[in-house]
């Protein structure tokens, strides 16, 4: 039996000593069929330098120099643009994979046809690389989800229980949108969901309760830190209200229900960046859109 | 001489628990006081388990509605009956501790900057079993500023004073009446409307002894819909009022408030629907009142600026 071809795609933008630590858990996956494909957008040369042994030293290992500065979410468009393989795993240039993840994604798809995207629990990690925890998980144990089911249950909850874009394998032939694009609108942050939606449309998810990989969380919560944190919440609400008019949480008590804990996180978080004295970036057109359009929707219409 | 205090006792239709009120407010240990009794009830029930109080014990003043004027309009004619220097509301389930009264008016009398004082309250039943007690605010007897103890009400949208039971204030120091403020009547939240402007004047004396007790039923739980709606519109009020008057000045405070505001509300209105009283949201006000404090949170000036 032949075993299908994984692409690896690491969209990489000037860190080098965080890439090559991704690099080499790829280099010790147990399943042997792979490429990684590396796109670099790096303002200068360093990254290059560094990957440019290992691409000679094993051709399964693409490396692509952006000739300009493609940007964030472009890098990831050209990414998924040169895979070549039947299943994709995007890996971040500061994540990490532990070494059975391929194998055992790819076997969770060959046991269900159904299934349409594969994640795991998975480790949160430091700067130094030390392990500080494990994300919530969403099941003690492996387990088959219907892919609405999985996904109204992370709109309901406002939460990205799937994880980041490392952390689930998809086939390459149900991405039928650009990376980070849900129902033709591109997202900045909320890529994962916005990928993860479009993959459970179409089917069931496995969740595989035992870590396959390393998330990377970083310290701070500076001030640019905060104003990501307020495009992710305009973000939310549009990936709300364009699955209530997709295929998910269809009925309005339902609807209401997501808008409620939707307004209920954003407030919370708005609260925290007021008190870290970073009031000054709630101040952002989006945002007031998305809790004006919130407020309007959970308002509007009967149950029933 | 000490002086008199006012315990003001408006009731509807329910003798049993009324009795058990007005008898811990006549065991009371300080000397100086009159009750009055303003009877909002449908039938004579209360007035005959009354009178033979009135009979024994002049201290004791009873008035009978003679049309219903509702839980508000009720505490305002007691407050208009009332002769003392100082008011201590008792709502008809609740009860006072003996020495309550003893404890709280030295305060006042001695303490001229402050202008409510209030006590660490217990929960009963319906029974009058223990079933809980508030938060302590602090061990021992303290003073906390004024305008300091509404912004901390306001921003964790907590009334630490309490119910209407709990505190104690001077009658002059309210001489607008009951619940109001900034020219608006409140009622859902009647409580923070006397609050409010009391704490506007003077600091806020806190008793860490179970000086009187709350009673919660099982369906007070359950909030009248109009009263979950009546909230959405009153609380809103009360910040921005409270925010024209002095408070939530400090940065991101007035946001801080609002958000927390919007949360609670984003809950009723969800609760609302639940209960099948969508119909209450759909006057436009709140909804409008929602956007306006959206923008007021995160442009944190509100409208008196």
């Amino acid at each position: 039996v032949t075993e299908p071809l994984v692409s690896v795609l690491i969209p990489t933008y000037n860190r080098p000593r965080y890439l090559i630590m991704g690099l080499l858990s790829v280099l010790r996956q147990t399943y042997a069929n792979w490429e990684l494909v590396i796109c670099d957008d790096s303002t200068n040369d360093e990254t290059e330098a560094a990957v440019r042994p290992y691409a000679a030293a094993d051709s399964r290992i693409r490396y692509v120099r952006n000739p300009t500065r493609l940007g964030w979410p472009r890098n990831g468009h050209r990414c998924l643009e040169l895979a070549r393989g039947e299943f994709v795993n995007f890996l971040m240039d500061d994540d990490l994979f532990l070494d059975g993840k391929l194998a055992v994604m790819v076997k969770a798809f060959q046991e269900r046809p159904d299934v349409t995207l594969v994640t795991s629990a998975r480790y949160t990690i430091d700067a130094e690389g030390r392990v500080t925890g494990i994300q919530e998980r969403l099941f003690d144990n492996t387990t088959v989800v219907g892919g609405r089911e999985l996904a109204e249950h992370m709109l309901v909850n406002v939460t990205n229980y799937i994880g980041e874009p490392t952390t689930a394998m998809f086939r390459m032939r149900d991405m039928d949108e650009p990376f980070g694009c849900y129902r033709g609108r591109q997202y900045a942050f909320m890529v994962d969901v916005a990928m993860w939606l479009v993959l459970l449309a179409k089917g069931s998810a496995v969740y595989i309760a035992e870590p396959q990989s390393c998330f990377r969380v970083h310290a701070g919560q500076g001030q640019k830190d905060d104003a990501q944190q307020v495009t992710s919440l305009s973000e939310w609400r549009t990936l709300i209200a364009d699955a209530h008019a997709h295929v998910f949480i269809r009925e309005t008590p339902r609807y209401r229900l997501t808008l409620m804990g939707y307004l209920h996180m954003a407030t919370a978080q708005m609260q925290q960046i007021i008190a870290r004295g970073h009031g000054d970036v709630l101040h952002h057109a989006e945002l007031l859109e998305a809790l004006h359009d919130s407020v309007r929707d959970m308002m509007s219409g009967d149950d029933g | 001489v000490s002086g008199l205090v006012s315990v003001l006792l408006p009731t509807c239709n329910r003798p049993h628990y009324l009795l058990q009120a007005l008898e811990s407010a006549l065991r009371q240990t300080y000397a100086g006081l009159e009750v009055i009794i303003c009877d909002n009830s449908r039938d004579e029930e209360t007035k005959r388990a009354v009178e033979p109080y009135l009979a024994r014990d002049s201290r004791i003043r009873y008035v009978q509605n003679e049309a219903n004027i509702g839980y508000v309009g009720t505490m305002q004619r007691c407050m208009k009956l009332a002769t003392g220097e100082y008011i201590s509301f008792l709502m008809d389930d609740d009860l006072y501790r003996a020495d309550r009264l003893s404890c709280m008016v030295p305060i006042l009398e001695s303490r001229p900057d402050v202008t409510i004082v209030t006590s660490r309250r217990a929960f009963i039943d319906g029974h009058g079993h223990a079933v809980g007690m508030s938060h302590s605010l602090s061990d021992k007897q303290a003073v906390f500023d004024g305008r300091a103890f509404i912004n901390l009400m306001l921003t964790q949208f907590v009334n630490f004073v309490g119910e209407p039971t709990t505190a104690l204030f001077r009658k002059k120091d309210l001489h607008d009446g009951i619940g109001l403020y900034g020219g608006r009547q409140y009622s859902a939240i009647i409580d923070m409307a006397i609050w409010i402007p009391l704490l506007l004047k003077g600091n806020c004396a806190y008793l860490p002894q179970l000086l009187s007790s709350f009673r919660q039923h099982e369906r007070q739980e359950q909030k009248q819909p109009e009263q979950l709606a009546a909230n959405i519109l009153e609380w809103h009020s009360i910040i921005l009022q409270a925010h024209r008057d002095g408070c939530l000045q400090q940065d991101g405070q007035l946001g801080t408030s609002l958000l927390v505001y919007l949360r609670t509300c984003a809950r009723t209105v969800l609760d609302l629907y639940g209960l099948g009283q969508a119909a209450l949201l759909k006057t436009g006000e709140i909804e409008s009142i929602l956007h306006e404090s959206i923008d007021e949170a995160v442009y944190g000036r509100g409208i008196g600026a």
